[in-house]
């Protein structure tokens, strides 16, 4: 510690390089931050999905497929209630609102089940009662309110894409919740999408909560097995998987998001390793004279090692700083339409420190090794 | 956005060119001069060169992977075929055309006739089911429904392996796309969607066109079982101008309630995926691309520090600061151009026609497609390299034009 000031002098000696230096490490970390939060936007959904007991009723064949609405007497049955409650239909709506860039997640729901399995949601109760009593009411969560300057009591159009109708909504409340992902979201009634619809009673998935997580596979096996000869055989699942499923689809995203972070990774290691090298060509025979003056060689290797530490935390400390400031603070995302939001984890952060240091030691290490290893007399008869 | 990035790396490269050829007209610092510098420094110059190769790497799998799914997509419409859907939609798999639509479609006057006489119209029904893939997890894949005249809209389909699939008998042929995808699609698997169990008999190929990932049936068939109505029809037309017409009467004509559009502006519109990927990767190319000139810069102002009575030495003998300015910007344009020409054949050799899957946002069905690395591809990602290479030296290089020649003389 009490080399810090040398080590800071060292760094700063050739200004200019240093700052090459950082101003490379900050823009890599900000991509390996980008796409990393890109990632952990996409299963953002399947992290807090595991939280909620919920459990998914969808086709067999996958979501594409309807499902009937004779099923729902079963899943209110004594059967499946000793293990489950709150059974809601769910219909993803995918409808626009005045420009087909305007494109929020929209739910079709039952209203009584609805508070209940979506407890996290919060509203009033007068704006609970009016989701109940009107038919075409619509329950939206803040930041959506936000985003389109809706008021409560406004009567809006989507305008269907899945689905063949433009339903006219009228809001009757607004709910917050601790994801702000949830608060993009809108929720209205299933039986006025079945009116718009002319009664065709098409329901894409059940949605229901488990008693218990015993209870889980107790229903994936009871409700599977009554529906497997029938007109629609089902998949249940939790919403974790409904949610990971999206993922599948979209193919190997990990696989493309991990092989971008390593590359960075290299590439940030080379540029920092040219710039260490650079200074340790500098400083032989500086490095013999401290070592005569009595400075151990595993000290001039620390000093090293950790300038080159210094310059690539503060590096990270750039690139996560710009990153929370226009992420997390001003609230920017890269596409609106996919990304609603764009949040950078914390888990995010600890792999830009992770990186940052990883970058600081193996970058460091081959010419801190050199000039510790060089014999002083060496040292001190080079010119350079 | 990325055409944009590809001018301006074009414009570059040309003006470098240029440079390059009243350089060695004008002035007289020969570039092999440059080139041994790099190799004397060599450390140096690798560690650039490989910062710059990875770069490139990048920016090339970006769009490569862009490209694959562009051509996937957007090769899938054909210039003589038109498609009528339900007004609103933007997929056949959301689309509803009744069996009074259709009809109504068959009415319209001298509509195209192939040489027995039939109508050149295909009404088509597309459903989707899921399936196991091969590498684990589920995707949806499209299935299908065709009448007798589909093949015949279709120039690019060719069935490779066993036969046409035959009507009422639950029979399908699968595009070797979705062959490669997913598992149990071969010829004689005998997969069960919609209650039924169905036959593979065949496999066909259509250039690449997202036809390769979807399962084909017999439309009769493929109705019934699944219960839907039309999905969409397929007309073909004898040139663009009738084309046109054509789509401008059923669009703007009551009667028929329907959105007509040509097939190649349909699917250009389903390239969601493509361009995503693609805008992504001129952000990610940028970015990382900024981060590799830093890098170049610094190796150059190291190199023009250490070269410092050299400099001088060549002001002395008459070398102008043009001169010195510009056989120091082509050293750096030299880093670039190295590492971006081998960070273009890495990315060849490692993606070119690899084959991978997504889902199409537009019909939430699996779209197979291959990485496609072409050599317009590697030609922008050398010259945007290039460009990397002359931004980072451009300011050591007026350095070096700048010195005074006595200090620099002097200076250790």
């Amino acid at each position: 510690m009490k080399f810090l000031p040398l080590i800071w002098r060292n760094a700063l000696r050739n200004r200019l390089r240093t700052i090459l230096t950082l101003a490379g490490i900050a823009f890599l970390l900000f991509v390996l931050i980008f796409v990393m939060t890109g990632l952990s936007e996409i299963q953002a959904w399947e992290g807090v999905a595991a939280t909620h007991r919920r459990v998914v009723v969808q086709h067999a064949e996958g979501l594409t497929a309807e499902l009937g609405v004779e099923l729902e007497t079963f899943l209110k049955g004594d059967v499946i209630s000793r293990h489950a409650e709150h059974v809601c239909k769910f219909n993803w709506f995918g409808g626009y609102y005045q420009d087909p860039k305007n494109w929020p997640p929209e739910f079709a729901v039952d209203p009584p089940a609805m508070r209940p399995l979506f407890d996290e949601l919060k509203f009033s109760d007068d704006a609970y009662r009016k989701f109940s009593e009107t038919k075409t009411a619509a329950l939206v969560g803040i930041a959506l309110m936000k985003k389109y300057d809706w008021k409560v009591g406004q009567r809006i159009t989507l305008i269907g894409t899945f689905y063949p109708c433009n339903p006219e909504l009228d809001i009757v409340g607004v709910f917050t919740t601790k994801d702000p992902r949830q608060e993009e979201q809108m929720f209205f009634r299933w039986d006025y999408l079945d009116e718009l619809l002319q009664n065709r009673k098409i329901v894409s998935t059940y949605w229901m909560k488990a008693r218990s997580d015993e209870d889980i596979p107790r229903l994936k096996e009871l409700i599977d097995a009554h529906t497997k000869n029938s007109a629609y055989p089902t998949e249940t699942i939790t919403e974790k998987e409904f949610a990971a499923q999206f993922m599948s689809m979209m193919g190997n995203i990990k696989a493309i998001v991990g092989g971008i972070g390593a590359l960075v990774l290299v590439i940030m290691i080379m540029m920092t390793a040219n710039t260490m090298a650079m200074a340790a060509r500098e400083r032989v025979t500086e490095i013999a004279v401290m070592r005569t003056l009595g400075f151990r060689a595993g000290q001039i290797l620390a000093i090293m090692v950790s300038e080159s530490l210094l310059v690539s935390l503060l590096g990270a400390a750039i690139a996560l700083g710009v990153s929370l400031l226009v992420f997390n603070g001003l609230r920017l995302s890269p596409s609106p339409i996919y990304f609603p939001v764009f949040l950078v984890e914390p888990k995010t952060m600890v792999v830009a420190l992770g990186a940052a240091v990883t970058c600081g030691l193996v970058s460091s290490m081959v010419p801190a090794v050199r000039a510790a290893r060089r014999k002083i007399t060496d040292g001190l008869r080079q010119v350079v | 956005m990325s055409w944009i990035f590809a001018n301006v790396a074009a414009i570059a490269t040309l003006v470098a060119l240029l440079a390059v050829l009243v350089g060695i007209s004008r002035l007289s610092i020969p570039l092999k001069y440059n080139v041994r510098n790099l190799r004397v420094r060599w450390v140096t110059s690798l560690l650039t060169i490989l910062g710059i190769v990875l770069v490139t790497v990048v920016f090339v799998m970006m769009f490569a992977m862009g490209l694959g799914i562009e051509r996937s997509l957007v090769g899938s419409g054909d210039p003589l075929n038109m498609i009528a859907l339900r007004v609103g939609t933007t997929a056949e798999s959301q689309s509803v055309v009744t069996k009074e639509q259709y009809e109504d479609l068959l009415g319209i006057p001298s509509l195209q006739r192939d040489a027995k006489g039939e109508l050149l119209v295909s009404p088509e029904l597309v459903v989707g089911a899921n399936v196991v893939k091969k590498d684990g997890g589920k995707a949806n894949v499209a299935i299908r429904g065709v009448g007798p005249m589909a093949a015949s809209l279709r120039t690019d389909l060719k069935l490779i392996e066993g036969r046409w699939f035959k009507p009422a008998l639950g029979e399908l042929i699968v595009g070797v796309g979705a062959d490669r995808r997913f598992q149990g699609l071969r010829i004689g698997d005998r997969p069960k969607f919609r209650g039924r169990e169905w036959t593979i008999v065949g496999r066909f190929e259509s250039g690449g066109q997202a036809y390769e990932s979807e399962l084909w049936g017999d439309i009769g068939d493929i109705k019934s079982q699944f219960k839907r109505d039309y999905s969409a029809v397929l007309i073909r037309c004898a040139n663009e101008d009738k084309l046109q017409n054509l789509c401008n009467l059923i669009r703007k004509d009551k009667q028929y309630k329907l959105e007509a559009k040509p097939t190649i502006d349909y699917y250009r519109e389903q390239n969601i995926g493509g361009q995503m990927i693609k805008s992504f990767g001129v952000v990610l190319a940028v970015v990382l691309g900024i981060g590799a000139i830093f890098g170049a810069a610094n190796t150059m102002y190291a190199a023009v520090a250490s070269r410092t009575r050299e400099i001088a030495t060549m002001r002395v003998l008459g070398f102008t600061r043009g001169a010195i300015w510009f056989s120091f910007v082509m050293e750096a344009a030299f880093l670039g151009m190295i590492g971006g020409a081998l960070g273009s054949g890495v990315g060849y050799l490692l993606f070119n026609n690899m084959a991978t899957g997504t889902v199409n946002w537009v019909s939430f069905s699996e779209l197979a497609f291959q990485f496609r690395v072409t050599p317009t591809l590697m030609a922008w990602a050398t010259a945007l390299a290039t460009l990397m290479g002359v931004v980072g030296g451009y300011f050591p290089a007026y350095r070096a034009s700048r010195m005074t020649i006595a200090r620099a003389l002097r200076g250790l």
